[in-house]
């Protein structure tokens, strides 16, 4: 028999996980550890691997094969440019206190696509390969120019035999003309709702006038398209977050059964009126007490609710295959099947890559509409993107389920190659892994409860958190 | 100035891995200088250092090193069955 190679870690109760890189786990012992490691393994160590699929007994055989299988499921396939962001304004009708990026007053000049930009986003939209295109409008705030997304949505529905649209609105001020083009049912909006009234009108609206027209506006549209096609996520500043109570009685009156918790990005101008140190530690603490927030409520209520990052990993966890979240992938293929074109024609690999971009800290533009893709600077970023050769992640045992993100390094530390567990990305997905096993390997049936909604299966039982004594 | 030191034996089947445990520990004890004196790993530092820890640390790197260095060839060959 031969045991594919396991990484290991630690757990909080003294126990240690183990996973292969196919993304097989288990709970086990320092003594399993020693008899792993010194090559002592016993008759009941060698059936539980072979039984859970982390060993084989000759190459090519049943069980080698379905490992591969996993393995290659993991790997985020090489595929065409089908998901698009543009940016066709910056112009925005709010003044949030952590925008993400430059927006400028609503009635600036020179901030909206030009005509001959416009006409290069459709020659570059009508030269993809792909059948299925997702367009995700950004802004400012995109309603601002309804003229050009119904260009694109009109190009784009002749074109494509299949084609989705986003469009990422602060629904502050909704025109008939827009709510008559949000009317159609290929067109989804993304909005933001920080959580509570108090924190929502502090960060973004400023008033109550203003903050009730808002909330108006997302009533309206939940109510005329319903939350399969209305989604909404809460900034939190961790020096001033809404009790998690509050944020779930808020979403849950909404009708939202999905809450992305999401803290104030560091990518953009927030870093010049924020604080970020200490943010990490005070974030973790906030985030594990949202997650029991959660619990709690799944444990009374038949209405399940998941915050969304946390029940995506636990999906990653439990099956390959999720490549479809941008954030969390790898490879994580820059200007591959995602792109962003900001209001003046530059391409980006990433928002975030436009936010840095845009506060002058790296020009991380990857071409523009004009002159193309420069691809010497693509191969340059996208030498980093996978995580399978990287001296600490390729002794990770969440390697299976984690990605890179070379954005948010150079971002924080103007380099690609800091040891990985000294980076921001590194140390916060470890405490949101190392979360996720402290749950699968959870007795509370509360727990339990919640993760099988968050998994859609009809029970967790204990299989699914496999344990060698 | 005060030096601390420490020395963890290192059995004769993990002598292979020292060197590449040494990599990987000096970088995550940055304050402590390794070497491997044929059978043990001397650490020497100029401050008291976390002992538990660091004997962790040392015994998980030779677990690690003599894993990923036992598993290269399985490695190489699920490359070749996956991508060709």
């Amino acid at each position: 028999m031969k045991t594919w190679p396991l990484n290991f870690r630690n757990s909080a109760d003294g126990s240690v996980l183990f996973c292969d890189e196919a993304g097989g786990f288990f709970r086990s012992s320092e003594a399993f550890l020693e008899r792993y490691a010194m090559g002592n393994l016993n008759n009941d160590d060698t059936e539980f691997l072979l039984r859970q699929g982390h060993a084989f007994s000759s190459e090519g055989d049943f069980q080698y094969v379905a490992f591969a299988s996993r393995w290659a499921n993991r790997v985020t396939p090489w595929s065409d440019l089908s998901y698009v962001i543009l940016v066709p304004t910056l112009r925005c009708n709010l003044r949030c206190d952590y925008c993400q990026v430059s927006r400028v007053t609503e009635h600036a000049t020179g901030f909206d696509w030009s005509s001959e930009e416009l006409t290069r986003v459709i020659n570059l939209l009508d030269g993809l390969k792909t059948k299925s295109i997702k367009i995700e409008f950004q802004g400012g705030e995109p309603l601002l120019n309804l003229a050009d997304l119904q260009k694109v949505r009109d190009f784009c529905r002749s074109r494509f035999d299949h084609s989705e649209f986003v469009i990422c609105t602060n629904l502050q001020s909704v025109t008939a003309e827009a709510w008559a083009f949000l009317d159609a049912a290929d067109t989804h909006i993304s909005t933001s709702f920080d959580g509570s009234d108090a924190n929502h009108i502090s960060g973004r609206t400023k008033t109550q006038a203003v903050h009730d027209e808002f909330e108006a506006n997302l009533r309206n549209a939940i109510s005329r398209f319903g939350t399969e096609r209305v989604s909404a996520l809460p900034t939190i500043d961790v020096n001033n977050p809404p009790a998690p109570e509050e944020v779930i009685r808020s979403y849950v009156n909404f009708g939202f059964q999905s809450i992305f918790l999401r803290r104030v990005n560091f990518q953009g101008f927030a870093r010049k009126a924020y604080t970020f140190h200490e943010e990490n530690q005070l974030w973790k603490s906030y985030y594990r007490r949202f997650i029991t927030a959660i619990i709690a409520y799944n444990s009374v209520n038949e209405y399940k609710i998941e915050e969304f990052y946390l029940a995506h990993l636990l999906r990653r966890i439990f099956r390959g295959g999720h490549h479809n979240h941008v954030d969390l992938r790898n490879p994580n293929w820059l200007g591959a099947d995602y792109l962003v074109i900001d209001y003046d024609g530059r391409l980006y690999p990433t928002d975030e890559a436009r936010m840095v971009t845009r506060i002058g800290k790296m020009d991380l533009s990857i071409g523009s509409l004009k002159e193309g893709v420069d691809n010497d600077k693509l191969e340059l970023l996208n030498a980093e993107v996978s995580i399978n050769f990287n001296p600490d992640c390729m002794l990770c045992p969440y390697q299976a389920f984690c990605g890179s993100d070379i954005v948010d390094d150079l971002s924080r530390y103007g380099r690609i190659d800091l040891p990985k567990g000294q980076t921001y990305h590194c140390r916060s997905h470890l405490d949101l892994f190392d979360l996720a096993f402290e749950l699968i390997y959870s007795d509370d049936g509360k727990v339990k409860s919640s993760l099988a909604a968050w998994l859609g299966v009809p029970d967790f039982c204990s299989d699914l958190a496999p344990s060698l004594s | 100035m005060a030096t601390w030191v420490h020395e963890i034996e290192i059995p004769e089947n993990m002598r292979p891995y020292a060197d590449a445990t040494i990599a990987r520990v000096s970088y995550l004890w940055p304050d402590v200088a390794f070497e491997f004196l044929v059978d043990s790993i001397k650490a020497t530092a100029a401050a008291n250092q976390d002992l538990t820890k660091l004997n962790r640390d040392l015994r998980y790197g030779l677990y690690r090193a003599k894993i990923q260095s036992e598993h290269k060839e399985l490695k190489d060959s699920l490359y070749r069955a996956v991508f060709g």
